[in-house]
């Protein structure tokens, strides 16, 4: 069993402002098998919906040609402004190596209106937009092997434990671990996003700090 | 690694004809810096707004041109003056970027006394440090136009996603603007070249989802009756609350869909038409 949490301290095109967001996690692993669910808070930030998002994950780990891998699927459920809701949902394959880590997959995306919005907005049509088969990706290097007590790494992905980006909108990511001890483990990420890569003229779309803390339980 | 890289590479340059490479590493002008830029030019020119004397009126838009070639773009112009359109709105990715380019378009625009028209910068725009060009040429990117009929009045926002969002001070400016005057006008029309959301698998790039959430919510809370975007080549329609969101096919040479995008207002009913060349 294992406890985690962050913090997300940030500024976007979109947050008028600085935007703090908080995020709680369980994950229970039993033999080959993990399930794990968090929820996001919006502390501070132009979303008036404090509770602003919910996942839940269920991963397989297996050995194949003395290769470790998983297979996760993930449901992830976001709401704005009690107005906007967002499902997404996919699967992808995870390996590693000592140094590196890729995940490649796929996922499915709806969005529409809550009932408040549909209520309060006279909007009288409740269907979704849907995307599929958004391509998922998620590479990463690290610079020491697992099992030293530290490490730091360099990553690009178009997910998170909350978004879901379409492939073309990667996110840049540096991050760092540091184990305090045998259940403890302090970790520290920065998140730089773009837009428009794939238009050939990248901008900035957003920037945050994530400090978090790991927590094993045997 | 060997196989992969080239043919990224390569897809990348399939998706963008003429394709500034440079522009994913060094960017000329940010979003925000077009924005305060088309603003100044907007205090210069003021507010603009026209009237008819019928209830009833059309607009043309045509978005992903992408001139060098003229041939479509010429056609579809003779097309559209026997419709008689109130204006004609070029929806972005008009050109490729470079200087002649923007030249060519210039000398085959209509004369602003026969079509009145209004143009916004796709990503295309903005290659080759285009926005120079772009904004010498034409000026404002982010600008709203008005359109009084006997009964009613009608407005029509341009925005600038040729970086694949507004930015902080564009995405403001939409926001006061829809508060302040959305509800002085009968309907609100949003003309922008990036379409929001993906139905297709493509490689040019749309809005990330946080703000892609963001205008979605705009959009419903402000009453936009529809939003006409291009970018992706291929016509689409899609429904999202009470907004309808277009794209349109491209007019560029050489593309078997080619055609461009009629908005009809009739008896005080929006309506609309995709027309192919």
């Amino acid at each position: 069993m294992q406890l985690s949490g962050y913090s997300d301290i940030g500024h976007s095109n979109i947050s008028e402002g600085i935007y703090l967001k908080t995020s709680a996690n369980v994950l229970y692993k039993y033999r080959s098998l993990a399930l794990q669910t968090g929820i996001q808070n919006d502390i501070i930030s132009n979303n008036k919906t404090v509770f602003s998002g919910l996942n839940l994950n269920i991963a397989h780990y297996f050995s194949f040609k003395q290769k470790k891998y998983s297979v996760k699927t993930f449901f992830i459920s976001t709401t704005l402004l009690n107005f906007v809701k967002e499902r997404n949902y996919g699967a992808f394959l995870s390996t590693e190596n000592k140094h590196f880590n890729f995940k490649i997959g796929t996922g499915f995306k709806s969005i529409g209106f809550t009932q408040h919005a549909i209520e309060t907005a006279g909007i009288n049509s409740n269907e979704n937009v849907y995307e599929i088969f958004n391509p998922l990706y998620s590479f990463s290097y690290t610079l020491n092997k697992p099992t030293k007590p530290w490490n730091v790494g360099i990553g690009v992905t178009n997910m998170d434990n909350f978004v879901v980006n379409q492939a073309t909108n990667p996110m840049t990511t540096v991050y760092g671990h540091y184990k305090l001890n045998e259940s403890v483990r302090l970790t520290a990420e920065i998140w730089y996003k773009t837009a428009g890569a794939f238009n050939l003229h990248v901008n900035y779309f957003g920037l945050f700090f994530r400090p978090g803390i790991i927590w094993e339980l045997k | 690694m060997k196989v992969i890289v080239p043919l990224l590479i390569g897809l990348i340059f399939s998706a963008c004809n003429y394709a500034d490479m440079g522009g994913m590493f060094v960017v000329n002008e940010s979003v925000n810096e077009r924005f305060e830029q088309s603003i100044e030019a907007n205090n210069l020119n003021g507010d603009f707004g026209f009237g008819t004397y019928t209830d009833d009126y059309q607009i043309a838009v045509m978005g992903d041109i992408h001139i060098g070639g003229t041939e479509n773009f010429n056609k579809a112009i003779e097309q559209i003056k026997v419709l008689n359109p109130i204006a004609l709105v070029l929806n972005g990715d008009i050109c490729n970027g470079n200087a002649e380019d923007y030249e060519t378009l210039e000398q085959h625009l209509p004369e602003k006394a026969d079509l009145m028209y209004f143009m916004l910068a796709g990503n295309h725009e903005l290659y080759f440090g285009g926005w120079k060009e772009y904004y010498k040429r034409f000026g404002s990117s982010t600008y709203y136009f008005t359109v009084s009929t006997p009964t009613a009045n009608d407005l029509f926002i341009c925005l600038d996603t040729g970086s694949g969002t507004l930015g902080s001070k564009q995405l403001a400016w939409f926001k006061e603007l829809l508060q302040q005057k959305r509800t002085d006008f009968r309907r609100c029309i949003v003309f922008t070249h990036n379409n929001l959301y993906r139905i297709r698998h493509t490689l040019s790039t749309n809005p990330t989802n946080e703000e892609l959430l963001v205008l979605t919510e705009l959009f419903a809370k402000y009453k936009v009756n529809m939003v006409v975007t291009g970018h992706d080549h291929f016509k689409n329609v899609i429904k999202l609350g009470n907004t309808t969101h277009i794209t349109m096919n491209a007019l560029h040479d050489g593309f078997m869909y080619a055609g461009y995008f009629q908005l009809n207002i009739k008896e005080g009913q929006l309506s609309y038409e995709f027309v192919n060349l």
